[in-house]
């Protein structure tokens, strides 16, 4: 290719680095950075995605263990809806007062939901003789359900010599298998 | 592979000769010639001819008699010191002045801190006429160099072909080589792949109208001068053969030579040694422009002004920057290739890696909704039983002495507090000991104790908090 004869040289060299420059500029900005970028991307996806695989892949390998430490825990997992569990719940509460021939007062609180969990509190509130009290708190943390203690006070009833007032706020877990 | 374009011109006749290669590497691809006129529009019409290549380097050929040269001797073998010598003695001795000529030098051999340095000036008239033809032809001048380093070049070029059935020149040196040209007839004293000497005498073949004898007489008669003045320029250096090149009936002057001169001769036609390139049946001598054609440029005399070499070394850096620039252009290319060809290996990776996931995440999600379970379920209960242990655990170390009052947990603040009274503040201590001493205590403060006189005698009250060692509940 013949160079045009009105650049002199130093002019020529110019031409050629600007035009060299520009060229590489635009094939920098519209093919090799764009290419770049995406590779980048799309590598911290495949990573992301190689990870996930991973732990997924980790999670299935211990599915047997899972599923049978799963079912040794049935008894405590629930099938029905929460209303129907906080009744159940709060007619075993009275049951156990009754056997333990204690007052109780119940004040139910609103169910807490989650996906797959639901939660809801309730106040207790119990005279008894001291015998009687423990014999309904014993009953109470050996019931076979998902059940949380939120607070609690016991205290002697001054006016009455071996009497107690226990003071308990509940939280009944449901979760849902 | 690059080409080149060697052009010289006598009273009577152009010749133009095609190459091709690289470095000290070319092959002869074509030789025209052709009987002069006006030698631009002779030019033009050989190179239309001729059909060259548009960024073939450009030799032009400076005849020998045009130019005039001394020996010196220069007291320093450094290049640089030498160039400025030969710049003065140029300045000081030469019969022209220094701006009205154009000039190059060669070392001719160096002994003891002494350098013997050759140096060949040509008038710049001389030298702008020729460029100014050249350029009338439409050519850009790279290089200017004298025709008798076309003699060499020739010389070196039949040393290389020819190889050990060429023994004249190879193994008798210095050789003085006679390039018998229509016009001109040049006498080169070569050693070595060096020029020792040379002179040119402005008589070819076309003007001796003498007899073979006479001719060969006045052969012998130039090369005994061109002796003398070797002898006179190069004191110690004999002639020790000759070789004959070029035009005319060379056999019969090689034996007249040899003969008059008592040297080993040798007589190589033009016909022998171009033929193939087309240079067999021309009317005049090709050996000048084929011997340049040849020739590596780096070692040949430069006679070209300084505007050319300026102009010439530009147009060497735009060319190097042309093959870097596309070199970098390759390499963006490539490196942009590379880079799709990975964008498309992961996004086929990814596609199949999603599959993947997508297949077996319902199955993990399960799972994992069922490992979620079991811990809630687990960690309900631990904490239940803690609880309970911890409350077993506070009633098993009360001592019969003491009374608790009251007995309050709180999930959120993770502190049981202990309220009641004992006989002694000892009794209390005692107490705290005793609960500090429970594996699910984790330590006791005592908040306030306080004396007081009761119907039953006096009693310390108290109030204890207790931090479980774990998490309550």
């Amino acid at each position: 290719m013949k160079p045009p004869a009105s650049l002199n040289p130093r002019e020529l060299r110019l031409g050629l680095i600007a035009a060299v420059l520009i060229v590489c500029w635009v094939l920098i900005s519209v093919l090799v950075q764009p290419l770049w970028d995406r590779a980048k991307d799309l590598g911290v996806h495949l990573d992301t995605q190689a990870e996930k695989l991973s732990t997924l892949n980790r999670l299935l390998s211990q599915q047997a263990a899972i599923d049978a430490g799963y079912q040794a825990r049935a008894g405590y997992l629930e099938g029905g809806d929460d209303e129907r569990a906080r009744g159940s719940f709060l007619n075993e509460l009275e049951a156990l007062s009754r056997e333990a021939n204690i007052r109780l007062n119940l004040k139910p609180r609103p169910i807490k939901r989650d996906a797959r969990v639901s939660r809801f509190e309730v106040e207790l509130d119990a005279e008894g003789s001291q015998e009687q009290l423990v014999a309904f708190l014993d009953a109470l943390f050996r019931m076979p359900a998902l059940m949380s203690v939120e607070r609690m006070r016991i205290a002697s009833i001054p006016t009455k010599d071996n009497w107690l007032r226990a003071n308990l706020v509940i939280q009944r877990v449901t979760v849902r298998p | 592979m690059a080409s080149r374009v060697v052009v010289e011109w006598t009273r009577s006749s152009l010749r133009l000769v095609l190459a091709e290669g690289r470095g000290a590497r070319w092959k002869i691809k074509g030789i025209h010639s052709q009987v002069t006129g006006d030698i631009t529009e002779a030019l033009k019409a050989l190179l239309k001819k001729a059909a060259r290549s548009g960024d073939a380097q450009v030799i032009g050929v400076v005849s020998r008699e045009q130019v005039i040269t001394r020996v010196v001797k220069f007291p320093t073998t450094q290049a640089a010191e030498l160039a400025q010598m030969a710049e003065l003695y140029a300045k000081a001795q030469l019969p022209y002045p220094r701006e009205q000529l154009v000039m190059d030098s060669y070392v001719l051999s160096q002994e003891a801190g002494f350098s013997t340095v050759a140096i060949v000036a040509c008038q710049r008239d001389l030298i702008d006429r020729q460029l100014a033809v050249l350029r009338g032809a439409g050519l850009s001048v790279d290089f200017l160099t004298v025709s008798s380093w076309g003699v060499l070049g020739w010389y070196r070029h039949l040393l290389a072909r020819a190889g050990p059935n060429f023994r004249v020149g190879a193994d008798k040196e210095p050789c003085l080589v006679l390039n018998i040209d229509d016009a001109r007839t040049d006498l080169v004293l070569i050693n070595q792949g060096r020029v020792l000497s040379s002179r040119s005498i402005g008589q070819g073949v076309q003007d001796w109208t003498l007899s073979l004898a006479e001719a060969g007489e006045l052969l012998s008669l130039e090369v005994e001068r061109s002796r003398a003045a070797i002898r006179k320029e190069l004191p110690g250096t004999e002639v020790r053969s000759v070789l004959l090149t070029g035009l005319g009936p060379l056999p019969q002057w090689r034996e007249q030579l040899a003969q008059r001169l008592s040297l080993p001769a040798a007589a190589v036609s033009v016909d022998q040694t171009l033929k193939e390139a087309g240079g067999g049946l021309m009317q005049s001598s090709p050996i000048v422009a084929a011997g340049l054609a040849s020739s590596d440029s780096r070692e040949l005399l430069n006679l070209s002004p300084a505007e050319v070499r300026v102009q010439v070394r530009h147009r060497q850096q735009v060319k190097e920057l042309a093959i870097v620039s596309a070199l970098a252009l390759a390499a963006v290319a490539l490196g942009s290739a590379v880079l799709a060809v990975r964008v498309f290996r992961q996004r086929q990776l990814i596609v199949q890696l999603d599959q993947l996931v997508a297949r077996i995440e319902p199955d993990a999600k399960q799972v994992q909704e069922r490992t979620r379970a079991t811990q809630l379920v687990d960690s309900v209960l631990r904490d239940r039983g803690r609880f309970v242990s911890t409350l077993a655990g506070i009633f098993r170390s009360t001592p019969s002495g003491i009374t608790l009052d009251a007995l309050t947990f709180e999930r959120s603040r993770k502190e049981l507090v202990l309220r009641g009274s004992a006989p002694t503040t000892q009794e209390v201590l005692d107490f705290i000991k005793n609960l500090e001493q429970l594996d699910q205590v984790a330590g006791v403060d005592l908040r306030y104790s306080t004396r007081r006189s009761t119907p039953s005698g006096e009693r310390t009250d108290f109030e204890l908090m207790v931090r479980p060692a774990e998490r309550l509940t």
